[in-house]
C-alpha cells in the first residue's frame, strides 16, 4: 500500500492551532504536514516539495518571510498562503508583494481555510503542468541547491546516501560550485540536522590563529588570549564540522587534526585536560587532494581518514540547462531586492550565458546577474547589457556564429539545393504549421552544425525552446 | 448561532460567556466536532503553560523582543478560542515588549495566570457539558 504525501505543508508555531487547521483540512481529505519553526519547515522543503504552505509570518526562531522568498524565487511550484494577525494588513500586503497566492487574518473559520487551499493547490497542479508529479517539481532544487541536470541529481542521491552515516565526506570542486552548500545539505539531511552546523574557512584565518580557532583556547595560552575561548570542534559537539579549503591547512596543524579526527579528543590551546567531542567531519578543497598528498603539502593519513566518501562537486559549464535556471532565479531574486522589473533574458544573451565557460562558476554568474540587475533598468537583458568579461566573449560567440552560417554553404554542397527544395515543399502544398516550423528549425540547426544555443539565436529564439521543441518531436 | 450552542442552558451560557464569546466557540466547534475539543483542550493546557514560561523567563532575562514573539502566539490562540479578555491582555504585553516598555510588560505579565485559569476552566466546563 503506498502512502499518499500531504501537497500540504502548515507552518505555524501554535500547537492548539496546527490541530485546528489540520482537522479543518481533513474533513477535506487534505493531508497536511506540520512545522513550528522556520528551521523544522526549511527541513521539511529541503526534503521533498508542497504544492501549498500555509505560513505564520511571526515565528519564534525569525520571520516566515524567509520562507516565503524562498518558495516565491520562481524555481518551486509552491503557492504560499500567508496567515497574519489580526490588523496587520501592512504585513499581508507585503507578502502579496512578495508573491504569496493569498492571506489568512487570524482568527478565521474552516471555510476559508479550505476555500484558500483548494484554490492554491489548483493553482500549483496548474503550474506543475497536466502531469504534476512531486518528483518533477523536486527535481529543480534540493536543500539550497538549484538544478536539475542528471550531473547534480547524482549529486543529490550522493547526499542523501551519505547523509545518515557519520563517515567524513571530502568534496572537491572549482571555486563557486557550491562545497558549503553540499555540506550544509548533508548536515541538514542527516539525524544531527538539530545539531550546530559549524563552518570554518581554513584559507580565512591567519596560520597562527587556525589552531585557537579549530580548537579553542584557555586564558593565558599566548599574548592577547585574555580568556577562555572555544573552538570550532566543540562548539560543533553533536552536530558537523565543516572545514573549507583544508588543503590550506600548515603541515603541522593536519597532524593535531589527525589525532583529533581520530579519537574524537581534543586540547585546548595551552590546556593539558582532554574534551571528548563527537561531529562529522566534513571537509571541502578547490584542490586536487591526491596531488597536494604527491607533493608532500597534505598528509597521506589525514588524507585517507578523511577521504571515505568523496563528492566531486561539477563546474557550472557541465550542468547544461542548470545555467539559465540558476540565471533565471538570480533575476527574480535581485529584481526583488533592487525593486526592478525584468522580464527575462533575450536569445542571443541566453546563448552567451550557455556558451561562456563561467570559470567562477555559480558565484560568478551570481555576480554578473546582480551586476546587471543593479546597474539597468529593466525590461529584457540583452548582450549589450552583459559586464565584463562576457561582453568580449559575447563578440566571439557572434562572430563563430556568422563564420558557421558562412561556411554552411560551402561545406555541404547540397545544401543550398537542399533549402531551395524544402522551400520549393513547403509552398507547393498546404501543410499543418507545426511541420513547416519542424522543417525549419531542423534545417537551422544542421546549418549550425547541430549547435542548438546558435541555432536559436539565428532564428531569434530562446535555447530552451529549441530544446522542447526537440524534445516534444522526440517524444511523438 | 451555531447548532451546539442551542443545545446549552441560558445560565450555563451566560456564564461561560463573560470569558470565551460563544459565537466564536460555536463556530469552531461546528466547524470541527463536539468530541474534538477534549483534546484540543488538551493540547492547548500544554501550549499555554509552557508559553507562560517562556513569558517569565523572558522577562527575568530582558529579552523583549523574544517575549513580544510569545505573546503575539498566545494572542492568536487566544482569539481562536475567542477568550476575548486574554486576547486583549496579550495583545497589551506584545505592544509593550515590541515598544520596549519593560514597566508595562512587567505590571501586566502577573495577570496572565489568573485569566489563563479562568479560559482554561471555562473550556473545561464547556467541554464536559457537551460531552456529557
Amino acid at each position: 500500500m503506498s502512502e499518499i504525501l500531504p501537497e500540504v505543508l502548515i507552518v505555524e508555531d501554535s500547537a492548539s492551532l496546527r490541530r485546528i487547521y489540520t482537522e479543518y483540512l481533513k474533513s477535506e481529505s487534505i493531508p497536511v504536514d506540520v512545522a513550528s519553526t522556520i528551521k523544522d519547515a526549511k527541513s521539511l522543503l529541503g526534503e521533498r516539495s508542497y504544492s501549498v504552505v500555509v505560513l505564520d509570518i511571526k515565528l519564534p526562531d525569525g520571520d516566515g518571510f524567509e520562507i516565503l522568498q524562498q518558495l516565491t524565487d520562481g524555481i518551486s511550484n509552491t503557492s504560499v498562503v500567508v496567515m497574519t494577525a489580526h490588523g496587520s494588513i501592512g504585513k499581508a500586503v507585503d507578502a502579496m508583494r512578495l508573491g504569496a497566492y493569498d492571506f489568512l487574518e487570524k482568527p478565521f473559520d474552516s471555510r476559508r481555510l479550505r476555500s484558500t487551499v483548494k484554490s492554491a493547490l489548483a493553482l500549483a497542479r496548474n503550474r506543475a503542468g497536466a502531469d504534476h508529479s512531486f518528483e518533477s517539481s523536486k527535481s529543480k532544487q534540493f536543500h539550497s541547491f538549484v538544478g536539475a541536470s542528471e550531473i547534480m541529481h547524482d549529486i543529490y542521491e550522493l547526499i542523501k546516501r551519505a547523509a545518515p552515516s557519520k563517515a567524513s565526506v571530502f568534496i572537491t570542486g572549482e571555486s563557486g560550485t557550491g562545497k558549503e552548500l553540499c555540506a550544509e545539505a548533508l548536515h541538514r539531511q542527516s539525524a544531527r540536522s538539530d545539531g550546530p552546523f559549524i563552518a570554518l574557512n581554513c584559507a580565512a584565518i591567519p596560520k597562527d590563529l587556525m589552531e585557537s580557532e579549530i580548537f579553542g583556547h584557555i586564558k593565558g595560552a599566548f599574548t592577547g588570549a585574555t580568556a577562555n575561548r572555544e573552538g570550532a570542534a566543540s562548539m560543533a559537539n553533536g552536530g558537523t564540522l565543516f572545514l573549507d579549503e583544508i588543503g590550506e591547512m600548515s603541515f603541522d596543524l593536519q597532524t593535531k587534526l589527525l589525532r583529533f579526527v581520530q579519537t574524537g579528543i581534543v586540547q585546548k590551546v595551552g590546556s593539558n585536560t582532554d574534551e571528548a567531542v563527537d561531529v562529522r567531519f566534513i571537509c571541502a578543497t578547490n584542490r586536487e587532494p591526491l596531488e597536494e598528498v604527491k607533493a608532500g603539502r597534505f598528509r597521506e593519513d589525514l588524507y585517507y581518514r578523511l577521504h571515505v566518501i568523496p563528492i566531486a562537486m561539477p563546474a557550472l559549464r557541465e550542468r547544461g540547462d542548470d545555467i539559465m535556471l540558476i540565471a533565471e532565479q538570480f533575476l527574480r531574486r535581485f529584481s526583488r531586492e533592487e525593486t526592478k522589473a525584468y522580464e527575462g533574458f533575450s536569445a542571443p544573451a541566453e546563448s552567451v550565458l550557455r556558451q561562456y565557460s563561467w570559470p567562477g562558476n555559480v558565484r560568478e554568474l551570481q555576480n554578473v546577474v546582480r551586476n546587471i540587475v543593479v546597474l539597468h533598468q529593466g525590461g529584457i537583458i540583452d548582450v549589450k547589457h552583459l559586464p565584463p568579461p562576457l561582453d568580449s566573449f559575447s563578440a566571439i560567440v557572434k562572430a563563430s556564429m556568422h563564420k558557421t552560417l558562412a561556411k554552411a554553404p560551402r561545406k555541404r554542397k547540397s545544401s543550398k539545393t537542399h533549402s531551395s527544395s524544402l522551400l520549393a515543399t513547403c509552398l507547393s502544398d498546404i501543410r499543418p504549421l507545426a511541420e513547416i516550423e519542424r522543417i525549419f528549425i531542423e534545417n537551422a540547426i544542421e546549418l549550425c552544425e547541430g549547435n542548438i544555443p546558435k541555432a536559436a539565436a539565428m532564428l531569434e529564439l530562446s535555447p530552451s525552446t529549441l530544446y522542447r521543441k526537440k524534445q516534444s518531436w522526440e517524444a511523438v | 448561532m451555531s447548532a451546539v450552542m442551542d443545545l446549552l442552558e441560558p445560565s450555563f451560557a451566560s456564564s461561560i460567556s463573560k470569558v470565551l464569546n460563544l459565537s466564536i466557540m460555536g463556530r469552531l466547534l461546528d466547524d470541527t466536532s463536539v468530541d474534538f475539543l477534549p483534546s484540543l483542550i488538551e493540547v492547548f493546557e500544554v501550549e499555554s503553560a509552557q508559553r507562560l514560561e517562556n513569558i517569565n523567563s523572558n522577562l527575568a532575562s530582558r529579552n523583549l523582543s523574544a517575549l513580544s514573539v510569545e505573546a503575539h502566539s498566545l494572542k492568536g490562540t487566544s482569539a481562536t478560542f475567542g477568550a476575548e479578555s486574554l486576547r486583549l491582555l496579550s495583545e497589551k504585553i506584545e505592544k509593550g515588549a515590541a515598544s520596549g516598555d519593560l514597566e508595562l510588560v512587567e505590571s501586566l505579565v502577573p495577570e496572565i495566570p489568573a485569566k489563563l485559569d479562568a479560559v482554561l476552566g471555562a473550556l473545561q466546563e464547556f467541554s464536559t457539558k457537551l460531552n456529557s
